[in-house]
C-alpha cells in the first residue's frame, strides 16, 4: 500500500508545464493517437493475460469475474 | 431515410443487456447508439502443465466467446451501456479432473460462462463519471462485480487525472478430496474477494505526443486455488493449496508519438510485483496506420513479457508443504506475442430496411508463444454501426 501511495503521489505531480492549444490537437483526435483505438477488443486481451500470466494492471482486468484456466 | 422509431426500440430491446468497461471515449451525438458484435476465437496448445491431474501435461484449451456491446446517449452528457458475453469452453485440463463423474454439470461435452454488465456515463464540465455492474456465471464459478471512475482534466485538457475502483465478490468451488479423480465431487461455493484502485494521468507533451501513467493495486482475498490445479506430492496427486490473500501492484507507462497524419507508434511498459514473490515486466510496441482518408486501419504490435515464479511453485513437490502450486501461470516463463490488426468502414449499410450509418468491420490474430511451450493463438472479428 505504501508503495501504492508513492507512485500515486508521483503521478498527481505531473502537472502541465506546456499547454498545446485546441486549434493545434488535430492529430491527437485522429484514431492512430488513442491509447487504446479497439477498446472492445482490448476486453477479451486484458482477460487472456490476466488469467494466462498471473500478472495484472495496465488494463481492465484484474483477475477477478471468471475461473478462466 | 433512418431507421424509425419502432425499429430503434426493437434493435434496443433486442441487444440491450450488459455493459463494457471502456476508457472514457468521446460522447456520442444526443439519441445515437453505437452496436458492436466481436466474436472471439481461442485456441491454446500446451503439454507442460505440471497441474493436470493425470500428469500428461496437456493444457489444450479452446474457447468460443461471441460478445455485444451497445451505447446509447440519452442525453448530451448522459451514456447507458451493455455488454453481453457467452463464453463456451472446452478446456480438457479442466475437465480431466473431474472425469465425466456429472460434478461439473456437462462433463467433457463443453462448459459454458455468461456474463451481463450494465453501465452509466456522464459527463459534467471538465469532470467524468461512470459506473458499470455486472455478473458472471459458470459451472464452477460466479461473480458479482461493480466498478466507478471518474476522471478531470486540467490546463485546457492538456492533463487528465484518472480514478477506477473494482470490487467482485466471487465465489468458487473446489474439489475437496480428489482421492480417486473419477469419484471426485466439486464443493461448494467459497467466497472470493476482489478489490482493485487504480489511479491514472495523462499529459499532452506536443501537437504529436502524449503520455499515460497509471497505477493498479489490487487485493484477493478468500479462495484462490483453482478448480482443476493440483500438484505432484511424492508422485501422489494432491490438490493445490494457496494463501488467502494476494496483494498485487503493478505500474504502467504509455507514450503515444505521431510520425504524420496517418501513422503512430505506441509503446507501453508494465511492471509488476505482488507479496507471493512473482516479478513482471511487459513491453509493448505497435505501429498504427490509417489508409485511404482514415477509412481503413492498420495496426502491428508485438509484445514480450516475462515473470518470475510465485515463491510456492514447484514441477514436483518431495514433501507436502504450506502453501503449493505447479500452475503453469504462475511458473517462471518469457513469452512472446505478434498481432495484427485490419478494419475497414463500410459506410452505411441497408439491411432489411434498417439504416446502419458508419458500419466498420474489424479483424484481429493474436499469437503468444512461451519458452516454456504452451502457445496460443485467437483470431477476433467484429462488425460496429450507429443508428
Amino acid at each position: 500500500m505504501k508503495l501504492f501511495l508513492y507512485y500515486g503521489a508521483c503521478i498527481i505531480l505531473l502537472t502541465s508545464c506546456a499547454n498545446v492549444p485546441q486549434i493545434d490537437r488535430g492529430i491527437l483526435a485522429k484514431r492512430i493517437m488513442q491509447f487504446d483505438p479497439h477498446p472492445e477488443e482490448t476486453v477479451f486481451q486484458d482477460e487472456v493475460r490476466a488469467f494466462r500470466e498471473g500478472a495484472i494492471g495496465g488494463g481492465k482486468a484484474v483477475g477477478g469475474g471468471c475461473g478462466c484456466n | 431515410m433512418g431507421a424509425t422509431k419502432t425499429q430503434r426500440v426493437i434493435i434496443t430491446l433486442l441487444l440491450f443487456v450488459c455493459s463494457v468497461q471502456n476508457a472514457f471515449a468521446e460522447m456520442m451525438e444526443k439519441g445515437k447508439t453505437k452496436i458492436k458484435t466481436l466474436l472471439n476465437v481461442y485456441s491454446q496448445s500446451s503439454k507442460s502443465g505440471k497441474q493436470v491431474l493425470d500428469n500428461s501435461g496437456n493444457e489444450d484449451v479452446k474457447v468460443i466467446e461471441p460478445q455485444i456491446f451497445v451505447k446509447h446517449q440519452i442525453t448530451a452528457d448522459t451514456e447507458i451501456n451493455a455488454s453481453f458475453t457467452i463464453d463456451t469452453w472446452t478446456a480438457e485440463s479442466d475437465t480431466i479432473l473431474d472425469g465425466n463423474t456429472g460434478a461439473s454439470g456437462e462433463g467433457k461435452k463443453g462448459q459454458a460462462r455468461v456474463a451481463p454488465n450494465l453501465g452509466v456515463r456522464r459527463e459534467v464540465g471538465k469532470t467524468k463519471y461512470g459506473m458499470n455492474v455486472g455478473i458472471s456465471s459458470e459451472y464452477d464459478y460466479s461473480s458479482k462485480n461493480i466498478s466507478a471512475n471518474v476522471e478531470q482534466s486540467f490546463a485546457e485538457d492538456n492533463f487528465t487525472l484518472g480514478l477506477n475502483i473494482q470490487y467482485y465478490a466471487d465465489t468458487v468451488a473446489l474439489f475437496p478430496d480428489i482421492t480417486p479423480p473419477l469419484n471426485a465431487k466439486i464443493g461448494e461455493d467459497l467466497n472470493r474477494d476482489i478489490y482493485a484502485i487504480n489511479i491514472g494521468a495523462s499529459q499532452i507533451l506536443t501537437r504529436k505526443d502524449i503520455i499515460e501513467v497509471s497505477a493498479t493495486y489490487a487485493n484477493s482475498k478468500g479462495r484462490l486455488e483453482s478448480t482443476a490445479g493440483t500438484v505432484n506430492v511424492n508422485n501422489v496427486r494432491e490438490v493445490e493449496v494457496l494463501p488467502g490473500e494476494r496483494k498485487r501492484n503493478a505500474i504502467s507507462t504509455k507514450w503515444v508519438h505521431a510520425f504524420n497524419d496517418e501513422m503512430a507508434m505506441n509503446v507501453s511498459y508494465r511492471n509488476y510485483f505482488d507479496n507471493w514473490g512473482a516479478h513482471a515486466n511487459s513491453t509493448r510496441i505497435a505501429f498504427l496506420m490509417s489508409l485511404r482518408e482514415e477509412q481503413d486501419f492498420i495496426e502491428l504490435a508485438i509484445r514480450h513479457h516475462s515473470q518470475s515464479a510465485v515463491d510456492y511453485y514447484k514441477y514436483n513437490f518431495s514433501g507436502s508443504e504450506r502453501y503449493m502450486t505447479s500452475d503453469s501461470d504462475m511458473s517462471k516463463f518469457t513469452s512472446y506475442e505478434p498481432s495484427i490488426m485490419y478494419s475497414r468502414s463500410l459506410g452505411t449499410l441497408k439491411p432489411f430496411g434498417f439504416n446502419l450509418e458508419d458500419a466498420e468491420w474489424g479483424n484481429t490474430m493474436t499469437y503468444s508463444k512461451r519458452n516454456t511451450g504452451l502457445q496460443y493463438v485467437y483470431f477476433q472479428t467484429s462488425l460496429a454501426f450507429f443508428f
